[in-house]
């Protein structure tokens, strides 16, 4: 039982810890998390779109596994990657020398908040998908995965 | 002084005309849509080049009525023109009016820049264009803002093409659509038999010529001949 209680306070003090210690971010390391973040994302997905559209041939293994990867990826969160002052690319920096990040993020979090949700759930369903083998419920749920990204960067991220 | 009809559009120009009409309405609704329908939307993207490119050798080579030559005017006669055009009374033309040529000029190098920098643009997320790897990713970028900015320059040019359109219906008492459909405007009868001693060059050669500028277009994209 005390074993329980000592493990559990660490657990959560941990979780404490980390939930602070992204907060207080520096913005030249979170802008530099995010966008990261987002690349593996891209790079994950890349295979996957083009196969839904038939750019490229059906590999079930490909995109099984990177179906797998952008959930466990996006569930990392990338909207705790937002600190106050990350809004504005750092001077002179080489990993943070430009952010696409809108305004909107911060004036309108919870929206910001949500969309990750959506795209969650589309990812939920693209494995889901991916696992049942079905090849046009995969290419269907890809699609769902690349109309979720594009609704949120037409709200939050800026045009070039 | 009765109205003649007279045939001043040819086959080629009004299919051409029709087709970009459905192929832009379809490219604006495809971008915004996004996520698979994107493969469509650069298809569609080639066919317009393709048209574009075939329009503007039918503006040196295709019927009267549809070379550069008989309706592109300098700046002094199309100011004329629009006086003419908010002054009451008809302003008949047999081909495209001064200010009319101008707009057609416009829309097919903004359809052009828009199809052209689509090749080279990027979604950030899975979608780019054939010639994207051949620049690099801030190019691209660059190239993909261009696309964008130019959409509302095109937005623009469609609702002004519209509107001058329909004022030339309503007010100028022209039925300029219908004349597009079945290529037959009805025109005072000096412009009516001038316009029935222009010629018209033969569908053959506008099939031809289509034929290449699609050519054209498929070694461009088809990563065949530019190979990533």
């Amino acid at each position: 039982m005390k074993r329980f209680v000592k493990f559990g306070v660490v657990l959560a003090v941990g979780a404490c810890a980390t939930s602070i210690a992204y907060a207080q971010m520096k913005p030249e390391s979170a802008i530099r998390a995010r966008q990261s973040i987002m690349r593996v994302m891209a790079l994950n997905f890349g295979p996957v779109a083009q196969m839904a559209q038939g750019k490229q041939a059906f590999n079930k293994d490909v995109f099984v596994a990177n179906a797998l990867r952008l959930e466990s990826v996006w569930a990392m969160n990338v909207t705790r990657f937002f600190p106050a002052g990350s809004d504005k690319p750092v001077e002179g920096s080489k990993i943070a020398g430009f952010t696409r990040a809108k305004p909107e993020i911060w004036s309108e979090m919870d929206k910001f908040k949500q969309a990750y949700d959506t795209l969650g759930q589309a990812l939920g369903k693209l494995s889901k998908a991916a696992k049942s083998g079905d090849e046009g419920a995969m290419k269907a749920a890809a699609g769902g995965v690349g109309k979720a990204c594009k609704g949120c960067h037409d709200d939050f991220q800026a045009k070039q | 002084m009765l109205d003649q009809p007279a045939r001043v559009w040819d086959l080629p120009v009004r299919l051409f005309h029709w087709s970009l009409v459905l192929l832009v309405a379809f490219q604006f609704t495809s971008g915004y849509t996004g996520g698979n329908v994107m493969r469509w939307h650069m298809l569609g993207g080639y066919a317009i080049l393709a048209l574009v490119l075939f329009r503007v050798s039918w503006g040196f080579v295709g019927s009267a009525h549809a070379r550069f030559a008989s309706f592109l005017a300098g700046p002094r006669a199309a100011l004329v023109f629009g006086k003419r055009l908010l002054a009451p009374g008809a302003a008949p033309q047999a081909g495209h009016n001064p200010l009319g040529g101008w707009m057609v000029v416009a829309l097919l190098v903004v359809l052009a820049v828009q199809a052209g920098t689509g090749l080279f643009a990027n979604d950030d997320i899975a979608t780019e264009g054939p010639l994207a790897v051949l620049v690099s990713k801030a190019m691209s970028d660059r190239l993909t803002g261009i696309h964008h900015l130019n959409h509302d320059v095109l937005l623009a040019l469609v609702a002004l093409h519209i509107a001058a359109v329909l004022y030339h219906w309503r007010v100028k008492k022209e039925d300029l659509i219908r004349a597009m459909f079945t290529g037959v405007k009805r025109l005072p009868v000096e412009l009516a038999q001038k316009a029935a001693a222009a010629r018209f060059a033969s569908s053959g050669l506008a099939l031809g010529l289509l034929f290449v500028a699609t050519l054209v277009v498929w070694l461009l994209v088809s990563q065949t001949v530019i190979k990533p």
